[in-house]
C-alpha cells in the first residue's frame, strides 16, 4: 500500500492510504505520545433514516436503528466486545451522530492488535432476537437519560419546529416506541448497506509506528470477504423553505426557563469548498456578534438578558444547517425580542473589518490548539474525510473569507421569518433547593 | 533562588520563586500550546460563593481595559489565548485555578509575540481590576452575585451531580468536604461588594498558590516570568496541614426524594477506612474501586446493566483523599431496592473473596493504560501532579504505574476489608413504569 503525506500547515505528518476493499486510512503518527488512538467511522448516522431496498428505491426504517446498531456491534458470538480491548489496558467506545457512526479505542500499548479488534468487529455482525430484545432496556433507559436532560430536550424541540421533513429533526437514539420495532434481519439489512468499506474510514493517531499499523490494517482487510460496494450517496432531502411551527413550549424539570432561538439555513451549496466557506462565514459571524469581546454581546450581558449560559452555535451536513442562539433566561421572550433587535441593529452597522480580524485570529489560534490531542484531530480528519474536506482548506478558506461573507449571512441567513423559538419552563412543583435541602424525603 | 538543579516532583521540575511561590514546570515540545495555571487553594467554608465569584469579577475589567470587551479583544487579538478559570474540590480544600494557554509562536502566519503580551494581561487581571474607590463598581458586582446565584441553582438540571450534591448534603451535613464548592444559594445572597473584595485580597495576598507550566519552557526562565506575573509578597503563606477530620460512620440511611424525572438517580457513600495506609495498599484501594466499577468490564457494570438489563449506567468512584466509596446508577424508580441489592452484594462478594485473575489484570492494565494517558494532556499532567501533593505520595506516571501492577488479589481483597458499610443511600426518584413495560 502506498503511503502518501497530506499537506498541512502546522508541520504535522499526516499520511492517507487506501486499505483492501477500499477502505481509507489516515495516520497521524506523533513522536512522544504514550497512547494511540484509532477510530474506525461509517458514513451512516441518524440521517439516514431510509434504507436501499433494490432498484433505486428506498425504505423506511424505525428512528434510532443506527444508534442501536452501533451497540450491537459489540456483542459477537464470542461475547462482549469491550471487554477484549479492555483486557489489553484499552479503551473502547462509539458513538452515533446525525451524519456519522464511529467506533474508537485508545490504548498504551499493543496498537496493533487492537487495531485488528476494532477492525473485525465492526465487520462481524451478529444479532438474535435475545440480544436485541436485552439491548432494548438498556437504550430505553438511555433514552430516559436524555429525556430528562434539558439541553438535548430543548435542542430536539426545536429541530422538530425547524424542519418538517428532513430527518435533523429525528432524536439520535429514536424513541422506547420506535426501537422496539427494530429486528435482528433490519439491523443485518442496515449494516450490509451503510458499513461497506468504501464508505468508510480508518484513523490511526498518537504515539504508534505508522508502518506496522499500516501492514496489520492491511492484513486484516485482506482477509475479510466483502461483496463490491460504493460509498453511500446520502440523498439530499428536500424540506421545504418554511418553518414548521414558529414556537413550542413544554414544562420540563428546570430551576429556570430554558430557550433556543434557531435559523433554518437555505443556502446548501453542494461544492465542499463552497459548502466550507458558507460555513466558516457562518461561525465566524457568530463570534463577531457573540462572543465576549462583541459590544453586541455586552449590551445583552449588562442589560442582565444573557448569562454564561448563553451559546451561538452554527451546525450543518450536506443538506442542512442551522444557527442556535439561547441558553438560559427569566424572561425567554424578552431574550429572543432583544435578539431580534441585535440583529437587526447588526444588518444595519455591518461587520467591521477589525472584528472580523479578531474572530480570525481566535479561529486560527483554535485551529493550532486542536492539534493538541490526538483524539479531536482523529475526530477532524474523519469528518473532513466525509465532507470532501482537507486540513489545509479550512486554513485557507479562512483566509480568503472577507467581512462582505459575514454580513451575506446576516441578510441571507439570520432572518426572523426562517426562524422558531424552543423554550422549556419550569414546572410548577420544581422547587429547586440551595444545597441545603430539607428531610421531607427521608424513608427511614 | 533558584537552584541550578531542580528537584523532581513526580514528572515535573520543581522551583521556587524569590518570593517563595512554588514553581512546578514540565518543559515539553510534544504539544502546540503554552499551558501557565495558578492554582489558590483554601478550606472549603462559608466563604466559598465569595471565592468562586472573584474570577467572575476580575473579567470584567482592568484599571487598564475597563469593561468585559476590551478584556476579551486583548485576549482575541493574541489568537484566541485563553484565561479561565474554574472552582473545584480537592479533599476538604476548594481550588480556584486560574489558566493561561497561548499557542505556540512558530505555527501562526508571520509568528506573532503571544506569551509575553499573555503574561503581562494576565497580571493585570489578576491584580489590578477595576475597582471603584476600595470595593468592586456595584453594578457590576449586583450582576455578577446575580448570575453566581443563577449558576447555583442551575446545577438542579444536571440530575445526577444534583443528586450527588444531595447524597452529600446528606452524608456531610456541617462539614467543610460536604460543602457545595460554589456555595449555597444564602451564602450568595448574602455578599456584598466589599465582601467579594476581601475574597480577591484573601485569594491574591493570603492564600496559598501554586503555579505550574507545561509547554516549550526553559525552567529558569518560567521562574522569571513567575516573578513578574505574581507581585513578590503575594501567597507565601504556608499550605494549611493536611490533617482532615474523620468521622465515625453513621447508621446507614436510604433517603428518597421525587422529582418529575424520566430516570430514576441511585447513588450511594459509605467510608473507607484510610487510617495508616500504606503505599500498596492506596495503590490496592484504586484497583478494588476499578473492579467494582470503573468500566465496562466492572462488576457493577457487568451485573447491574449488561446481566439484567436494568441500568443504562452503573458505576462507582473512589475519593482516596477523603476516604470516600461512591456508587452510582441510572435507574428505573420500580427495580431501585432490587440494584441497591446488586450493588451491595458485588461489595459484599469483594470482601468475601479475592477477585478473579481476569478482573485484576483488566482493570490493572486500565489504571495504568488510562494513567499513561495523562502524560498526553497538558491539563491531565497538572491535575495529575496536584492530586499527588494534596496526599503526599510524589511519584512520577510511571512508577505509578509499575507499582499498580504488582498489585495482588489478596492486597485488593485486603483493602475491600477497609470498606464501611453505606451511610446513606440517596435516590432521586421518578414515576415507577411496572417492569418491562
Amino acid at each position: 500500500m502506498q503511503l502518501a503525506p497530506m499537506k498541512n500547515a502546522i508541520g504535522e505528518t499526516l499520511l492517507r492510504g487506501e486499505l483492501p476493499h477500499g477502505l481509507t486510512l489516515l495516520m497521524n503518527p506523533r513522536p512522544g505520545f504514550s497512547r494511540a488512538f484509532g477510530m474506525l467511522a461509517t458514513h451512516y448516522g441518524s440521517l439516514d433514516s431510509r434504507v436501499p431496498a433494490g432498484g433505486g428505491a428506498l425504505e423506511a426504517v424505525p428512528d434510532g436503528i443506527a444508534h442501536f446498531l452501533e451497540h450491537k456491534l459489540f456483542e459477537d458470538q464470542a461475547g462482549d466486545v469491550s471487554l477484549r480491548f479492555s483486557q489489553r489496558g484499552a479503551s473502547c467506545n462509539a458513538g452515533t451522530e446525525f451524519g456519522k457512526t464511529s467506533y474508537h479505542f485508545s490504548c498504551a500499548s499493543l496498537l496493533e492488535e487492537n487495531l485488528e479488534t476494532l477492525i473485525r468487529f465492526v465487520y462481524d455482525p451478529w444479532f438474535t432476537k435475545e440480544s436485541v430484545a436485552k439491548e432494548q432496556g438498556i437504550i430505553e433507559q438511555e433514552i430516559r437519560m436524555y429525556d430528562d436532560d434539558p439541553d438535548w430536550v430543548v435542542f430536539f424541540n426545536l429541530l422538530e419546529s425547524l424542519y418538517s421533513r428532513h430527518p435533523v429533526r429525528i432524536n439520535i437514539a429514536g424513541t422506547v416506541q420506535s426501537i422496539r420495532q427494530i429486528t435482528p434481519e433490519l439491523l443485518y439489512r442496515c449494516h450490509k448497506s451503510f458499513y461497506h468499506p468504501r464508505n468508510m474510514v480508518l484513523v490511526v493517531a498518537g504515539g504508534f509506528d505508522a508502518a506496522g499499523a499500516a501492514e496489520v490494517a492491511e492484513r486484516t482487510m485482506a482477509a475479510l470477504p466483502f461483496e463490491a460496494g460504493a460509498a453511500w450517496q446520502r440523498p439530499r432531502c428536500e424540506e421545504p423553505a418554511a418553518i414548521l411551527r414558529k414556537r413550542h413550549e413544554q414544562p420540563f424539570s428546570v430551576a429556570r426557563p430554558q430557550v433556543a432561538l434557531g435559523f433554518k439555513d437555505l443556502d446548501l451549496p453542494t461544492d465542499p469548498k463552497a459548502w466550507l466557506r458558507r460555513d466558516l462565514a457562518s461561525r465566524l459571524l457568530l463570534d463577531v456578534l457573540f462572543s465576549s469581546s462583541s459590544r453586541h454581546h455586552a449590551r445583552l450581558y449588562e442589560a442582565g438578558l444573557i448569562d454564561d449560559s448563553f451559546d451561538a452555535s452554527y451546525s450543518g451536513e450536506h443538506d442542512f444547517g442551522f444557527t442556535i442562539l439561547g441558553g438560559e433566561s427569566d424572561d425567554p421572550d424578552a431574550l429572543v425580542a432583544a435578539l431580534f433587535e441585535t440583529l437587526a441593529r447588526a444588518r444595519a452597522q455591518g461587520v467591521a473589518a477589525a472584528d472580523f480580524e479578531l474572530a480570525r485570529n481566535r479561529f486560527l489560534g483554535r485551529y493550532v490548539r486542536a492539534f493538541n490531542s490526538a483524539e479531536s484531530l482523529a475526530s477532524a480528519l474523519v469528518s473532513g474525510h466525509f465532507r470532501g474536506i482537507g486540513l489545509d482548506d479550512i486554513v485557507e478558506t479562512a483566509m480568503a473569507l472577507e467581512p462582505a461573507d459575514l454580513a451575506g449571512r446576516l441578510t441571507d441567513h439570520l432572518r426572523e421569518e426562517q426562524s422558531a423559538v424552543s423554550i422549556l419552563t419550569p414546572k410548577d412543583d420544581d422547587a429547586a433547593g440551595d444545597g441545603e435541602g430539607d428531610d421531607a424525603g427521608d424513608d427511614d | 533562588m533558584t537552584s541550578s538543579k531542580p528537584d523532581k516532583a513526580g514528572d515535573f521540575d520543581h522551583l521556587r520563586t524569590r518570593s517563595g511561590l512554588d514553581v512546578f514546570v514540565l518543559p515539553t515540545r510534544k504539544w502546540k500550546t503554552k499551558l501557565v495555571r495558578l492554582h489558590v487553594r483554601a478550606p472549603q467554608s462559608e466563604r466559598n460563593a465569595a471565592r468562586a465569584l472573584v474570577p467572575n469579577l476580575l473579567r470584567r475589567g482592568t484599571r487598564r481595559l475597563p469593561n468585559m470587551v476590551e478584556v476579551s479583544r486583548a485576549l482575541e487579538g493574541l489568537y484566541g489565548t485563553i484565561w479561565s478559570s474554574s472552582a473545584y474540590k480537592l479533599g476538604d480544600e476548594q481550588i480556584l485555578a486560574f489558566r493561561l494557554e497561548t499557542v505556540e509562536e512558530k505555527f501562526l502566519p508571520g509568528h506573532p509575540p503571544l506569551f509575553g503580551p499573555a503574561l503581562k494581561l494576565a497580571r493585570e487581571l489578576l491584580y489590578e481590576p477595576l475597582l471603584d474607590g476600595a470595593a468592586f463598581p456595584s453594578a457590576t458586582f449586583e450582576q455578577e452575585r446575580l448570575n453566581h446565584r443563577r449558576d447555583i441553582e442551575a446545577q438542579y438540571n444536571d440530575k445526577l451531580s444534583w443528586a450527588f450534591q444531595r447524597l452529600l448534603d446528606e452524608m456531610f451535613r456541617g462539614e467543610p468536604y460536604g460543602r457545595p464548592v460554589l456555595g449555597t444559594v444564602a451564602e450568595t445572597d448574602a455578599l456584598t461588594a466589599a465582601s467579594a473584595t476581601d475574597a480577591h485580597r484573601e485569594i491574591t495576598t493570603r492564600l496559598p498558590m501554586r503555579a505550574f507550566a507545561v509547554g516549550d519552557f526553559e525552567p529558569g526562565e518560567v521562574v522569571r516570568f513567575l516573578e513578574e506575573l505574581v507581585p513578590s509578597g503575594a501567597s507565601a503563606a504556608p499550605a494549611p496541614s493536611g490533617a482532615r477530620s474523620h468521622r465515625a460512620p453513621a447508621t446507614p440511611r436510604t433517603v428518597i426524594e421525587k422529582e418529575p424525572v424520566s430516570q430514576s438517580k441511585l447513588v450511594s457513600g459509605r467510608m473507607v477506612d484510610l487510617a495508616n495506609l500504606t503505599e500498596r495498599e492506596f495503590d490496592a484501594l484504586r484497583v478494588y474501586a476499578g473492579v467494582l466499577g470503573g468500566g465496562f468490564h466492572s462488576r457493577l457494570f457487568q451485573t447491574v446493566r449488561e446481566k439484567h438489563s436494568l441500568a443504562y449506567f452503573a458505576s462507582s468512584s473512589l475519593d482516596r483523599l477523603r476516604g470516600v466509596l461512591y456508587t452510582s446508577c441510572g435507574i428505573d424508580a420500580a427495580v431501585r431496592e432490587k440494584v441497591m441489592a446488586l450493588v451491595e452484594g458485588e461489595i459484599a462478594s469483594l470482601r468475601s473473596a479475592p477477585v478473579r485473575a481476569d478482573e485484576l489484570e483488566q482493570t490493572k492494565n486500565l489504571i495504568i493504560s488510562g494513567s499513561r494517558s495523562m502524560l498526553d494532556s497538558p491539563g491531565g499532567m497538572v491535575e495529575t501532579l496536584e492530586a499527588n501533593l494534596a496526599t503526599g505520595r510524589m511519584r512520577s506516571l510511571e512508577q505509578v504505574c509499575s507499582a499498580v501492577a504488582q498489585v495482588t488479589a489478596a492486597d485488593v481483597m485486603a483493602v475491600a476489608q477497609r470498606v464501611l458499610p453505606p451511610d446513606v443511600v440517596y435516590c432521586l426518584e421518578g414515576e415507577a413504569r411496572p417492569e418491562g413495560a
